[in-house]
């Protein structure tokens, strides 16, 4: 039986959130964007009215001043943002229980098994749309097909408010195979780049060319985007897929940039506290650290290690880290942002204690601090390095 | 330099020392052979400071001399000749060594030798000798347990403890630790205590012929194992080992006796499941019997072993490797098991003799 997906995209969803909470601004230029005095000032979100504008999501927070001096800026709130996620899930939920979210303002609906219990599939998705409207406030677009892939690229093809069925591949690939090969999911400059040397162009061209070449070329990969550019796509709608996490990581934009392995070492360690909190507060452990530098220049450099067992201590996390920094970076680079993750999470996974007591000592340090923490706030205890200068937390004191 | 050797004794000698070649110096010296020939002996030597070992072994010498030359050249190279007498030379202000085999020859760069550094056996403070046979059996038995985190360099190490006419060797990651006693017939001053890197001890036990002697020498930086015509002298690891004696167990709630050939061959069908975000082998001691079981997204098995048990019936949970691990060291038919309780360590000794233990910590899942 042909399968009917139903993608659901929210339209400028941070943006939209903070209009739905103040009727006020709606029709407005509404801009979303990090705190300029810690000069993440990056556009997350804007408006239609504001990218009429010209504002686009990633453009620096003052260059979207200069275009709209009289736009309403809002600092991100990612709690509201969770807030209106969650109801919009609950909404897609009374249609069916096969329902994955792909990303805080995306879900794919599987809704083959209840097109006679609600009507015809456009139906469908105009009920959808409307509920989420007049309930939460918000737009979306909608997209359909036979697959996610089709679905999720029909969603794409009308914004904001759209509605677009394709309900074969044969829609798909009228739609799709006469535009530029990087409209296609999955797609981005690098393989553009890759693709026009093959003389590949459009989708259409990608989906003619031969298999055996493009396996060859990128392997597994080449094989994925030929299967995409012909509109086949197998994979089930998961429900929950997203509940349980795959990593835990935190990143920081630093106020002022770092030079030397112990200026950044102090960040690390601080960001490793954050991350090893949140990941005993979700009862995992986890074997995977992953480092994630970027200098002034905005050179990217993300690199991960796995460790002997799981853990879930700020210090084996950290040491990790270090390894990587030291191995990987160049100690007078200077670094504008830090990232820490950690990855391989087991939900109650193995703990391997030690002969000696010291990894019993440590997580009993650990759960104290966690238990002052859920008392007192996350400040009530720090670690003595977190009073230096160079320390992300100090300076919010 | 000028000598004749044949195929089979460059070979062994190259293959001897390769590994303490140094893999990735900034001095490019280290990273070759030295080969050095006097009388009717061709020496080779390597070191990367850590470790350095040196081989000797018979060739016709006609004029002695020494030179360095590319470790990674010459190992390749050597494996290629023909089987037949390969000639060596070198002008005594040359760095150039021609190899002449049947008609061919060949012609590398190499190094002068005089930059090498110099092989000093330590200053002894202390020596022993032991069969190699022996020795290799128990450095087997602990090194298993050897650390390969560099961040804590005591527990890369293996720590030698004479005292009183005894050896002990005691090896730990923290995670487990393995100890091994042996008799020395020399008179041992008051009380020895050293540090000397698992990955010497390995060298020495792939090389080392059974049939020989070993020498240890113990000195205040350096020890050496003379065995054969082989030496290594590795570099002691500074620092302090932990107390290990304190966390040997003495009280039990209950033990099993178990032949140690069923043992391994379930827990090594057990490993097979095992993932790497899934390791624990669930143990259930029960009455006259011991349940190993182990669940994975592949599926699941259960192994039962009869055995004879005294005391608390048991469930305990270890990482399948690290059991595994222990019991491919060990050679004793009849294995005792005895335990403190399901979250503390576990101690495993021969049935019949007191020269071995080793302790497993069990594993247990973060919300315990």
């Amino acid at each position: 039986m042909k399968r009917v997906i139903l993608l659901a995209d929210m339209n400028s969803f941070f943006a939209s959130c903070h209009q739905a909470i103040q009727p006020e601004l709606q029709n407005k230029e509404v801009v979303v964007a990090g705190d300029p005095q810690k000069r993440t000032g990056i556009v997350l979100a804007a408006s239609y009215p504001a990218k009429a504008l010209g504002i686009k999501t990633g453009m620096a927070l003052w260059e979207a001043r200069l275009l709209c001096p009289h736009g309403h800026f809002f600092k991100p709130d990612y709690s509201l943002y969770m807030d209106f996620s969650s109801r919009i899930l609950g909404i897609i939920r009374d249609f069916t229980d096969l329902v994955e979210p792909f990303s805080i303002d995306e879900a794919f609906a599987d809704l083959t098994g209840v097109r006679n219990l609600w009507g015809p599939p456009e139906d469908i998705a105009g009920a959808l749309k409307e509920r989420i409207r007049s309930e939460v406030g918000v737009f979306c677009s909608v997209g359909m097909g036979p697959n996610k892939l089709i679905a999720k690229m029909a969603a794409g093809l009308q914004k904001p408010n759209g509605l677009t069925i394709l309900k074969t591949v044969d829609d798909f690939k009228r739609v799709f195979w006469p535009l530029p090969v990087r409209k296609l999911f999955g797609i981005g400059p690098r393989y553009e780049k890759h693709l026009r040397k093959y003389n590949i162009h459009t989708t259409g061209e990608l989906a003619n060319f031969p298999l055996d070449i493009l396996k060859k070329r990128w392997g597994k990969n080449g094989e994925m985007l030929w299967l995409c550019a012909n509109g086949m796509d197998y994979s089930p709608v998961v429900p929950g897929s997203l509940d349980v996490a795959k990593s835990i990581g935190q990143q920081r934009t630093l106020p002022r940039d770092l030079r030397g392995f112990r200026e950044i070492q102090v960040v690390i360690l601080e960001l490793c506290e954050m991350v090893a909190r949140r990941v005993r507060q979700g009862g995992y452990v986890g074997r995977t650290v992953s480092l994630t530098l970027r200098d002034t220049q905005l050179n990217f450099l993300s690199r991960s290690q796995s460790m002997a067992g799981h853990t879930n201590l700020a210090d084996d996390i950290y040491l990790t880290a270090c390894k990587l920094l030291q191995a990987h970076w160049n100690d007078s680079r200077p670094v504008r942002l830090v990232g820490i993750a950690l990855g391989n999470l087991i939900k109650n996974g193995p703990i391997q204690p030690d002969i000696f007591g010291r990894q019993e000592r440590r997580l009993s340090l650990a759960l104290a601090c966690d238990a002052i923490r859920d008392r007192f706030g996350e400040k009530a205890i720090t670690r003595g390095i977190s009073l230096t200068e160079v320390s992300i937390n100090g300076r919010q004191r | 330099m000028k000598f004749f050797i044949n195929k089979e004794n460059l070979l062994f000698a190259i293959q001897s020392v390769q590994r303490a070649v140094s893999q990735k110096s900034p001095l490019p010296i280290l990273t070759g052979i030295k080969f050095s020939c006097e009388e009717d002996k061709l020496v080779l030597s390597a070191t990367d400071f850590e470790i350095s070992v040196r081989c000797a072994v018979p060739a016709t010498v006609e004029e002695s001399g020494s030179l360095v030359i590319p470790a990674r050249y010459i190992t390749e190279f050597a494996r290629r000749l023909p089987d037949s007498i390969i000639e060596f030379e070198a002008g005594p202000d040359s760095t150039m060594a021609v190899i002449r085999y049947g008609d061919s020859e060949f012609n590398i760069n190499g190094y002068d030798a005089s930059e090498f550094p110099s092989f000093v056996i330590p200053e002894e403070e202390f020596s022993f000798k032991l069969d190699a046979d022996l020795f290799k059996e128990i450095i087997k038995q602990v090194t298993f347990a050897v650390s390969t985190e560099e961040s804590r360099p005591v527990f890369t190490g293996v720590f030698f403890e004479i005292v009183a006419g005894r050896l002990t060797i005691v090896a730990t990651d923290t995670f487990r630790l393995a100890l091994r006693h042996t008799a020395i017939n020399e008179e041992t001053p008051e009380l020895i205590n050293v540090i000397v890197p698992g990955k010497t001890l390995n060298e020495l036990a792939r090389t080392a012929d059974p049939k020989s002697i070993v020498e240890v020498i113990i000195g205040k930086t350096h020890a050496a194992f003379i065995t054969g015509e082989i030496q290594i002298i590795a570099r002691l690891i500074p620092g302090k080992f932990p107390s290990y004696r304190q966390v040997i167990p003495n009280q039990f709630i209950s033990e099993i006796k178990i032949p140690l050939k069923d043992f391994l061959e379930s827990a090594e069908r057990v490993a097979l499941l095992a993932g790497e975000n899934n390791l624990l082998v669930s143990l259930y001691i029960r009455e006259n019997h011991v349940v190993l079981n182990m669940r994975s997204e592949t599926g699941w098995i259960r192994e039962e072993i009869k055995s004879e048990v005294n005391g608390d019936k048991l469930e305990i949970s270890f990482n399948v490797r690290y059991l595994c691990d222990v019991l491919r060291s060990i050679n004793y038919e009849q294995l005792v098991v005895r335990f403190t309780g399901p979250l503390t360590p576990a101690l495993i000794i021969p049935e019949d003799n007191k020269d071995y233990l080793s302790i497993l910590v069990p594993a247990r899942l973060s919300r315990e």
